[in-house]
């Protein structure tokens, strides 16, 4: 959860006088500025950033492990 | 939801209904949202989707599946996503606004609830040391 909050919250000042990534109610700068979403996307964020809608994003049909296999399977033929 | 600035003068945020009316109008019918059962009837009363919790709160269980993957690294979370066949999750963030009452906020609630349901989430794990 704290990775979708926080979710390009890095790019962002709160105000002026704050380093980018300022939380004005945690009164803190965030620790990690940058992270992809490997598993969600996001759809869309209020204009105040109150609420952030990301989608979940579908099972990939091809297993990364399953890779290797099928090329190796190309190779026999 | 509206406050008073510094400087006494009032200002609106109307994040929640710009939201609700954004899924209403850009989701397919059918989506299931999810996110912390607070939101529930808002979601279902303005965006008209159905959503995985909310403010009806026998099913515990339930609330504690949901605590349980927002209180999860992605990883685990989406897992519990996929497996609850839900299509968005919506978290409130009061960093950029100044609003308290976030999802941050209630985040020890997540974890304790889910921590009733499941013995491996374990509250002292979410600790800061000192």
């Amino acid at each position: 959860m704290y990775r979708l909050c926080y979710y390009r919250f890095g790019e962002v000042h709160t105000s002026h006088k704050d380093p980018p990534g300022y939380d004005s109610v945690r009164k803190a700068e965030i620790g990690l500025k940058k992270w992809n979403l490997k598993y969600y996307e996001e759809a869309y964020t209020s204009s105040r950033w109150l609420v952030r809608i990301f989608k979940v994003l579908p099972e990939t049909n091809r297993d990364p492990k399953m890779l290797g296999r099928n090329n190796n399977s190309k190779k026999s033929t | 939801m509206s406050g008073r600035r510094q400087d006494g003068s009032r200002y609106i945020i109307d994040d929640y209904r710009e939201a609700y009316y954004w899924i209403k109008q850009n989701t397919p019918k059918e989506s299931k949202i999810m996110s912390w059962w607070d939101y529930g009837y808002q979601i279902t009363g303005m965006s008209n989707r159905t959503v995985l919790v909310d403010n009806n709160t026998w099913n515990n269980t339930h609330i504690a599946t949901v605590g349980r993957a927002l209180a999860s690294t992605e990883e685990e979370s989406i897992s519990i996503a996929r497996q609850l066949d839900a299509n968005y999750v919506l978290v409130i963030f009061g960093g950029m606004s100044n609003y308290s009452g976030d999802d941050i906020s209630k985040f020890l609630w997540m974890v304790r609830i889910a921590a009733g349901v499941f013995p491996q989430i374990k509250e002292a794990n979410y600790y800061n040391k000192g």
